[in-house]
């Protein structure tokens, strides 16, 4: 008995041979049934309005108005006839494509909405550009999360990463009014965090998870303590930091419904879609990327053919760091504007869900946070329209639909071979 | 390699360093004074007031802050010196409690109903020692009387104030929408919020208009919170979507939250006003002053040091404290720069609602009204 | 351990206010300075002490040795959550919904805790029960979650935390949970036939429930090392794949272990709402325990008795982190960095080899073969 403490179950591909599966059948079955007795059993009445412009929109879409009751009921038919389809591609042994569940699942989205906005108007822009901003924190700390375990590192940290970095950010743009320099300073201090998990858990072979929970106390703790004796006294010099202003992108911004949520947005952003692109592209197609996923995979290996495994985890556990510190820099210089205390509120362990939620993808990863931040912006938006449902039900819609769409739609992971396991040369 | 770990703790104690180098090379104090344990003897007074804050800790932006300014405030007039003790989970307020009591302390306040039980619990196995708890009755079993006759409950009928400041925001909305979110829904937060819809509704049945309360549902009692008192990206976008609905007023309700709404105000670029709780965010957040249209106060910080005060001049006295309209434990902040941008005869009006709430002529529902 | 209590007392220092006032006048008197330093730092530690084993300034054993048992109340929780989340480790499986569990099995057990009338042991141990049963369908509900669809136990634990947090939240807004007459999201207090009875009077916190602890330990520690079943928990962790080969139902043990992992940190819950909590609790009556159980598990190497051990050491810390704060005046935040430093030290043996130059045992034996180091 060694290492206990591995999120890893190298359970076979045996699987993989069954070619019927019937799970995604059954998973979209069940969603129909919740449709039709939900939708169309306790139908509303009323029209449900879409609004589909901003006001600074160049030319405007119209509002699109669906007859609730009708719309909801033309769906739901629609939703079980997918349904029908993949139960025959089911009986064929066929793979249900993957943009099938995808149009499933904008459906079922849609319908719901027109269910739950009965005599009231969604406002679809607002609905993404929320969704994105509740997301770039996750998604830079799932992707600062899919290195480390991709070289063999669990980085339980990442919460404590995000806050290290949100603080930094916070303190040195505010002293240097300068948010670039926050910009760095949140991400030496996400590599700081980084060296204290990959000084121990690599050099000091401690259990990489214990590391990793007690540097989120202590980083927790630290910035905590700092912010009410240090920051709170002297909030406007060391926590007035210049915030970053939304850059407008020509053209692009002007695409109706998606363009305002992701072409006007702060730098932080734009550099999240140039990072997802890049730790993707450098993961697989790199020898960077190679070597890192050997180290993660068989060490021993990596170490015969000559790699250095303790140096190659040491830096990109850093880099990792770094990502996510940058990610903590979007709290408080791309959103709120300056530092709190814990506010990252579980950011971090939402983020190391969609780690794996994402098969240690860091495209994959980026989806699963902005399902995420979707679900938590629907929800945020449904009970001001006025929902049917007490707020905490809805609080926990979010959490709800990621553990659906995990055992419906994703199943079985496999995580890096040696994700967790200390090497030891022998 | 070796030397990466004490690197890393290096940097984060420089902060700490660096913090302390700032403070530079004052000139040394003329004489060390006594400064020993808790409690200062030498001045006369032999109360010494002690607090227990509950989860949020002393630097929430609301009550525990609030009643520890105040702590600070009473103590200081008596010349005690106070101590103050954060709870950090659920299970901290029994020990907390007790080592303050070991560490000789008379006068302890509790803040937050979380903490009723155990200070009940503390008061009665203690009864030569004064216990205060802010935002609680301390009456937990329900007989309408304090459990132990060594507590004083300091209360605030905050409903009232949110009542003016609601019909003040439906006065001054030119889109017909008002909103509002909360951190959880718990009573001491969605008393804010009810009072709020309260005094819209009544500004709609007097003027004969039909502005709308996004985010709070008088008939349920229930609304939109954002599932914790974090001031992050969940705030910042609970403000961002009430702005997409149209609403030109906010209030948000639950320590720091605000600020996320005051970002969100900014970066809308719209004229969106913002209504404070607890303090006059105009004094004590100024970086935001532009977007207060006014708060709505709670008068802890004044009603903690009275009691620390009216304790060492006069004696302790365990009457259950109510703040309302009528003694001015609750109210609201002057519009300050939106003096000029509501609507002239506001203000009357306000004054009006105001003396007809103390006069009972006008009913405000809350848990406290009686 | 001597490193960290100097890390941490550098922190102390560096944070104090008399430290701070004496050092803004370093240059002229230097003296002072290191005067202030060494009585926070001393202060601090013998507050610690004296919060978590005996206490000199009080008259008498009985009252000295008080905060002994209050880090045995403390300790109550964590070594029963501990030993949950250190058999989940064994089979292979992260259980991070500590927090969720707890809350649920707390919330049922205090159910039963004030709302019926049963005879006493009878009310306990049925209060008991139903917490526990509610804690392992919590927790067997990520295990089922992984035995079928392979979702993985991280994501759903996580998830599972949230929903039972606001699910908690929900009841205490309505008459399943909340007091009657009161308005406030916090449950009645439990009967007294329902609570775990003082060990030691009405002067001193310990409850029975550190009893059930105890018990819990040598039942998981039989379960791991002598059963049938601990063997199939144990080969699964080891290699689920051989496992399979030989013979052993992977998927229920998945869900077995989750089962009786959630049982026993819903053991933890029983303790904080009828054991230290008896007065009616909250949503924050799980108070971190199940983040801290992780902790313990992991520094008691997922031993039974390890963790016992492990949870003892941080019921201390919790138990002396209120005397310093009282005390001395160290903030919280601080006690708690100063106990995650203590506790990295700790799990670091090689580390503290290194620094005291120390010979390593075995030489560059399999991290299996270290001794604890304490």
């Amino acid at each position: 008995m060694t290492v206990a403490a591995v999120p890893v179950n190298s359970e076979p591909a045996l699987e993989r041979t069954v070619m019927r599966s019937w799970k995604v059948p059954l998973a979209l079955g069940i969603f129909v049934v919740i449709a039709a007795v939900l939708f169309i059993g306790f139908g509303r009445d009323g029209v449900s309005t879409f609004r589909l412009a901003t006001d600074s929109d160049a030319f405007k879409l119209p509002d699109l108005v669906i007859p609730t009751r009708v719309g909801c009921v033309v769906m739901t038919v629609l939703l079980a006839a997918i349904t029908g389809y993949t139960v025959m591609l089911a009986r064929a042994a066929r793979r249900v494509p993957l943009w099938l569940i995808a149009v499933y699942g904008v459906l079922f989205v849609v319908d719901f909405l027109t269910w739950a906005s009965a005599g009231a108007a969604v406002p679809v822009p607002g609905l993404l550009v929320g969704t994105l901003g509740l997301s770039v924190p996750l998604i830079f700390g799932a992707l600062g999360g899919v290195i480390g375990e991709r070289v063999g590192v669990v980085n339980v940290a990442i919460e404590g990463q995000l806050l290290a970095g949100a603080f930094a950010s916070a303190v040195v743009a505010s002293v240097t009014q300068n948010a670039y320099a926050g910009l760095l300073g949140a991400m030496i201090a996400g590599v700081l965090v980084s060296f204290v998990l990959a000084a121990f858990a690599i050099k000091y072979l401690v259990d990489q998870v214990i590391v990793g929970v007690v540097l989120n106390v202590l980083v927790t703790g630290l910035t905590s303590f700092f912010f009410s004796k240090v920051l709170t006294p002297n909030s406007a010099v060391l926590n007035s930091p210049p915030k970053f202003e939304r850059i407008r992108i020509p053209i692009l911004a002007d695409i109706p419904i998606v363009g305002p949520a992701l072409f006007r947005q702060t730098i932080i952003v734009y550099v999240m879609y140039v990072a997802v692109a890049l730790v993707w592209f450098c993961l697989f197609k790199t020898r960077w990327g190679l070597r890192l996923r050997a180290v993660g995979e068989h060490p021993t290996a990596a170490d015969t053919v000559g790699i250095n495994v303790a140096r190659t985890r040491f830096w990109n556990v850093s880099l990792a760091g770094a990502i996510a510190g940058f990610g903590g820099a979007y709290l408080t210089l791309g959103a709120v504007g300056s530092f709190n205390k814990e506010m990252t509120a579980g950011a971090g362990f939402i983020a190391l869900a969609a780690v794996i939620f994402g098969r240690w993808d860091p495209l994959r990863a980026t989806l699963a946070a902005l399902l995420f931040g979707f679900a938590q912006n629907l929800q945020n938006v449904l009970s001001i329209i006025g929902s049917p449902v007490p707020s905490e039900f809805m609080l926990m819609l979010p959490y709800i639909v990621t553990i659906v769409a995990v055992a419906g739609l994703v199943g079985q992971v496999r995580a890096p071979a040696a994700s967790g396991k200390p090497y030891v040369k022998s | 390699m070796i030397i990466t770990p004490r690197r890393g703790l290096a940097a984060f104690a420089s902060v700490g360093a660096a913090a302390l180098l700032l403070a530079g090379c004052a000139p040394a104090p003329s004489s060390s004074g006594s400064s020993t344990a808790a409690g200062g003897s030498d001045s006369g007074t032999d109360v010494v007031p002690c607090m227990v804050s509950d989860t949020g800790g002393f630097d929430d932006h609301s009550f525990n802050q609030l009643g520890a300014e105040g702590l600070e405030d009473g103590a200081k007039a008596i010349g005690a010196k106070a101590t103050k003790v954060q709870s950090d989970t659920d299970a901290d307020y029994a020990p907390n409690i007790d080592n303050l009591l070991s560490q000789g302390c008379t006068l302890i306040f509790t803040v937050g109903f979380n903490l009723s039980a155990a200070t009940v619990e503390a008061a009665q196995a203690n009864s030569d020692v004064d216990f205060a708890i802010i935002d609680d009755a301390a009456d937990n079993d329900f007989d309408g009387k304090t459990d132990a006759d060594n507590i004083k409950p300091i209360l605030f009928d905050t409903s009232q104030a949110a009542f003016l400041a609601g019909y003040a925001a439906a006065s001054y909305s030119k889109t017909g929408i008002v909103g509002t979110y909360g951190g959880m829904n718990f009573p001491t937060v969605s008393i804010f919020m009810d009072g709020f819809a309260q005094g819209v509704a009544y500004f709609n049945t007097q003027k004969g208009k039909s502005v709308q309360v996004l985010g709070w549902d008088s008939a349920k009692q229930d609304g939109t919170f954002i599932g914790g008192f974090e001031a992050g990206t969940d705030s910042l976008q609970a403000a961002q979507n009430l702005i997409d609905q149209g609403a030109d007023v906010i209030l948000p309700v639950g320590g720091p939250i605000y600020q996320s709404a005051a970002q969100a105000i900014k970066d809308s670029g719209k004229d969106i006003a913002l209504i404070g709780c607890d303090a006059d965010l105009y004094e004590s957040d100024p970086k935001y002053k532009d977007i207060y249209l006014t708060s709505i106060l709670k008068g802890m910080r004044v009603g903690t040091a009275d009691v620390i005060e009216q304790a060492a001049d006069s004696g302790f006295d365990t009457t259950p404290y109510l703040g309302t309209l009528e003694n001015e434990g609750v109210g609201i902040a002057p519009f300050h720069d939106f003096e000029s941008k509501v609507p002239s005869e506001l203000q009357g009006e306000l004054d009006d609602i105001q003396s007809q709430i103390v006069s009972g002529d006008l009913q405000v529902k809350s848990y406290l009204a009686s | 351990m001597l490193l960290s209590i100097i890390a941490g007392g550098i922190l102390i220092a560096v944070t104090d206010e008399r430290v701070q006032a004496a050092a803004g006048y370093f240059f002229s008197r230097p003296l002072d300075t290191l005067n202030a330093i060494g009585q926070s730092v001393g202060g601090a530690y013998s507050a610690l002490f004296q919060g978590a084993i005996y206490n000199f300034r009080r008259p008498g054993f009985a009252a000295g040795i008080r905060p002994l048992t209050e880090t045995l109340t403390f300790a109550t929780p964590l070594i029963a959550a501990g030993l949950g989340v250190a058999l989940a480790f064994r089979v292979g499986l992260f259980n991070i919904g500590g927090r969720g569990q707890m809350l649920l099995a707390a919330a049922a057990a205090g159910w039963v805790g004030f709302s019926l009338d049963l005879p006493p042991v009878v009310h306990l141990l049925f209060a008991v029960l139903v917490g526990i049963v509610f804690g392992g369908l919590w927790g067997g509900l990520a295990g089922l979650l992984k035995a079928r669809t392979g979702a993985h136990e991280v994501i759903t634990t996580i998830m599972l935390n949230y929903i039972a947090y606001y699910l908690v939240s929900f009841l205490l807004r309505t008459p399943v949970l909340q007091a009657p007459g009161s308005n406030n999201p916090k449950t009645p207090a439990m009967k007294p036939n329902a609570t775990y009875p003082d060990l030691f009077g009405p002067g001193y916190n310990l409850h029975a429930g550190f009893l059930f602890a105890i018990v819990a330990t040598i039942i998981v520690w039989y379960l791991l090392n002598r059963s049938n079943l601990g063997f199939q928990f144990r080969a699964v962790g080891e290699n689920p794949n051989a496992a399979r080969v030989a013979g052993i139902n992977v998927k229920s043990v998945y869900v077995w272990a989750m089962v009786i992992s959630g049982g026993l940190v819903g053991l933890a819950g029983t303790a904080q709402a009828l054991g230290t909590i008896k007065t009616g609790f909250g949503s924050g009556i799980d108070a971190g325990i199940g983040f801290d159980a992780i902790t313990v598990a992991l520094l008691g190497r997922s031993r039974p008795w390890g963790v016992f051990a492990a949870g003892l050491l941080f019921g201390a810390f919790k138990a002396g982190g209120f005397s310093m704060q009282a005390a001395e005046g160290v903030p919280v935040d601080i006690v708690l960095v100063v106990q995650s430093l203590i506790v990295l030290f700790i799990a670091a043996p090689p580390l503290v080899r290194t620094i005291f130059r120390l010979p390593t045992p075995g030489s560059r034996a399999p991290r299996r073969r270290e001794a604890v180091a304490k």
